[in-house]
């Protein structure tokens, strides 16, 4: 009875196959799931790449405009499936299983930027992690810590910039707790010094900005202090992108920013004369 | 000081989609702000035993635009008692008719003398911002102190110039001039 059920499954995989071919979809999904959940052909990497195949044609077809979409994360789950167990490899279609997975790469990848804003990142972070994952099984020059750099500066300025239009706290401890895990893996980019350098400045700025115009004269050496406190934070980050990107006048001047923050007025007229001059080549 | 919102593009070489783009903001000069707070401030601790006549004159001599902004954002619908409060800015002592504050700019400091001298008596309040003024006749004289500002209070010229001092601004002061 083992060999019937056996040759039964491997028939479920071929007539998949058929439906595949002439395009009926929805037959050929039932069947070949039906094939890999039998234990019979749950191992069969022919049938994991037959599903992917269907899987990645029923999603070009219902959800390619879902950037959450489950046709899509079963086809790369099935693809992923049939190249592991192709260990002997064996598969002559194996260029096929990559070139869709790279399809199916790519379009986490577009769909990671649809939703990039400070309501959709946590589905752009989804969608990022399921391209990363198989950008690492099929591209071997593929660098990780580079990919999670530029998506987490990239969170942590969109967060910044929102911040700076509505002053939530919520948007600023975001743009910073990326910003953070960005300069984690990176310290040594101007983008990132900028960026978290700003930040601080701008905190800063705004306490003063904020404060009331009445408030007791007594407050006001205390609102100054954490003004100067931020500002001060804000210093070594536009200092190291000063340092990485010299002629970079916008952190020219932050820097002298900073300085008239932080009342040095010798520091802040150096980095004034500097700014203004840049600015007349 | 403008402030600057420095976003700059993310080098993204995936995808020029993700990129943020540079924005340029420009803000409040803080320091100005700072000052105006406290000059207004001052109004709650001194009295001016004549001068009373009038609008109560908040001068800048000097050139400080961002100040005098900011001094005419902070004085908005304020008095000083009965007296409505009018900020002016001129570039000589000989410009200045009435005043009951005059700040100086640090670069009109060799003014003061002519300032002491003009005012004598006269219930004016004279804030000055150059380190040594505030012994040598400015009754407030603002310093920076761990970067912060501060101030600096001269009693005997506070007397000298007709003006009573109110409880509390001594410990206000970083440092006390008999």
């Amino acid at each position: 009875m083992a060999w019937q059920t056996n040759i039964a499954q491997t028939s479920k995989v071929e007539k998949a196959i058929e439906l595949y071919s002439a395009k009926k979809l929805d037959s050929a999904r039932v069947l070949i799931d039906d094939a890999v959940q039998n234990p019979e052909t749950n191992k069969d990497y022919q049938a994991w790449m037959v599903r992917g195949f269907v899987y990645k044609e029923l999603y070009k077809t219902n959800e390619a405009k879902k950037p959450a979409s489950p046709l899509r994360d079963s086809a790369a789950v099935s693809l992923v499936q049939s190249l592991q167990l192709d260990t002997k490899g064996k598969n002559t279609q194996k260029d096929n299983v990559t070139q869709s997975l790279k399809y199916i790469s790519s379009t986490y990848y577009n769909d990671i930027s649809k939703t990039l804003d400070t309501v959709g990142y946590k589905q752009s972070m989804i969608n990022s992690d399921k391209h990363k994952a198989i950008k690492k099984l099929i591209d071997p020059a593929f660098d990780e810590k580079k990919y999670d750099y530029d998506l987490y500066s990239t969170i942590g300025s969109i967060f910044e910039k929102e911040y700076e239009q509505k002053t939530a706290k919520s948007l600023l401890d975001l743009a910073k707790t990326y910003l953070l895990k960005a300069y984690e893996i990176n310290n040594n980019t101007d983008f990132i010094n900028k960026n978290l350098g700003v930040l601080y400045y701008n905190q800063a700025v705004d306490i003063i900005k904020k404060m009331d115009y009445d408030i007791p004269l007594d407050q006001l050496p205390v609102y100054q202090a954490q003004s100067v406190k931020l500002g001060q934070q804000a210093l070594p980050y536009l200092q190291k992108a000063n340092q990485l990107n010299p002629s970079d006048k916008f952190v020219i001047e932050g820097l002298a920013g900073i300085y008239y923050l932080l009342n040095d007025t010798e520091k802040y007229n150096e980095y004034k004369k500097k700014f203004e001059e840049m600015n007349k080549q | 000081m403008r402030k600057v919102l420095l976003l700059f593009i993310a080098f993204l070489t995936l995808s020029a989609d993700w990129v943020e783009y540079p924005l340029l903001q420009q803000k409040d000069d803080t320091q100005a702000k700072i000052k105006a707070v406290y000059i207004y401030g001052f109004t709650k601790y001194f009295e001016w035993t004549n001068n009373k006549d009038g609008n109560f004159t908040i001068t800048v001599l000097g050139e400080n635009s961002n100040l005098v902004n900011e001094l005419n954002i902070t004085i908005r619908n304020k008095m000083v008692g009965s007296q409505k409060i009018e900020v002016r800015n001129h570039a000589s002592i000989a410009d200045i008719e009435k005043v009951n504050i005059l700040y100086i700019t640090p670069d009109k400091s060799n003014l003061l003398s002519e300032a002491l001298a003009k005012f004598k008596g006269k219930s004016v309040l004279i804030i000055t911002e150059k380190q040594g003024l505030a012994k040598i006749g400015a009754t407030i004289n603002f310093i920076v102190k761990e970067n912060i500002q501060k101030f600096e209070l001269n009693k005997a010229a506070a007397s000298k110039a007709g003006l009573n001092m109110g409880a509390g601004i001594e410990k206000l002061a970083v440092s006390v001039i008999d």
